[in-house]
């Protein structure tokens, strides 16, 4: 009789044990994943990362060009000064679900390339670090889903 | 007395077991919800790294009467300011430099990581 007490007691304990584990399992499963919200956001972000890295490595078709700014159509846009070249390419390249404003930091100077009003929302932002005009060039990519205005 | 010595043995040892697996399911099943579906490319930062940092890195040595190791130093942690203000640890380290007749050769090496995602670059060569 005693036996038998104490095997029913092991298979209670045993029975608690596994609806205990069935409920945490089943809890933590249905919990959204931390990157349910932020999938979009690191799209977003390397979207901006690439698109600046094709502009950075598209050679000018201009041979002359080329060499002086090292291959690179972003350096030669931005060195001249070509913001609406570079808005152009934007425009063009991202989605138009997509808007973005465009700031570049090289030594003491921080100028805009591409301005457009910053939501309050959620904005990413995507860089590309390069060497223009004897400098460093640090280009802030700013992006958001939204309407893209002017 | 003694059976029910036994029994609260084995069920605490059942329930002990217990808890170690939820825990272990809980932390493995958080720490795969951190960072499932993210991206770690850093093929962006690494062609900008490639392109633009022998330039400066040669603007410097050309432009200025520090030692070709001071030169490299100096930019070196520019770049990596740069990227940590991004959120990316970035580390140069310089294997050996020659100069020959105002012509220069740096070996150098760096490292990128976005925390998750780790690369290593050792045998980098510029010469200008």
């Amino acid at each position: 009789m005693k036996n038998t007490k104490g095997q029913m007691h092991v298979l209670e304990v045993l029975l608690v044990a596994t609806l205990f584990t069935s409920s945490i399992n089943v809890a933590v499963n249905i919990l959204p994943t931390s990157d349910a919200n932020n999938s979009e956001n690191n799209d977003l972000y390397f979207e901006g990362l690439e698109i600046l890295e094709m502009l950075d490595k598209w050679v000018p078709s201009n041979s002359s060009i080329a060499k002086t700014h090292h291959n690179s159509t972003l350096s030669w846009w931005l060195s001249t000064g070509n913001k609406s070249s570079i808005k152009q390419y934007l425009d063009s390249g991202l989605p138009t679900s997509i808007s973005y404003n465009l700031d570049a930091q090289h030594g003491d100077t921080v100028e805009n390339i591409v301005s457009r009003a910053i939501p309050s929302g959620s904005v990413v932002q995507s860089f590309r670090i390069l060497w223009v005009d004897n400098e460093i060039w640090d280009l802030s990519l700013k992006l958001w889903y939204g309407y893209r205005d002017g | 007395m003694r059976e029910n010595a036994q029994l609260l043995l084995v069920s605490g040892l059942l329930m002990s077991i217990t808890v170690i697996a939820v825990s272990t399911t809980i932390t493995h099943s958080v720490n795969m919800g951190q960072h499932q579906g993210e991206r770690h490319d850093l093929t962006p930062l690494i062609s900008s790294l490639e392109s633009h940092f022998p330039l400066a890195l040669q603007y410097e040595v050309e432009n200025t009467n520090a030692t070709s190791e001071d030169c490299f130093e100096t930019v070196s942690e520019d770049f990596e300011s740069l990227f940590l203000r991004r959120g990316y640890s970035l580390s140069f380290q310089l294997v050996s430099v020659t100069e020959n007749s105002g012509s220069y050769d740096f070996s150098y090496g760096f490292e990128v990581s976005d925390g998750t995602l780790s690369i290593l670059f050792s045998n980098q060569t510029v010469s200008f």
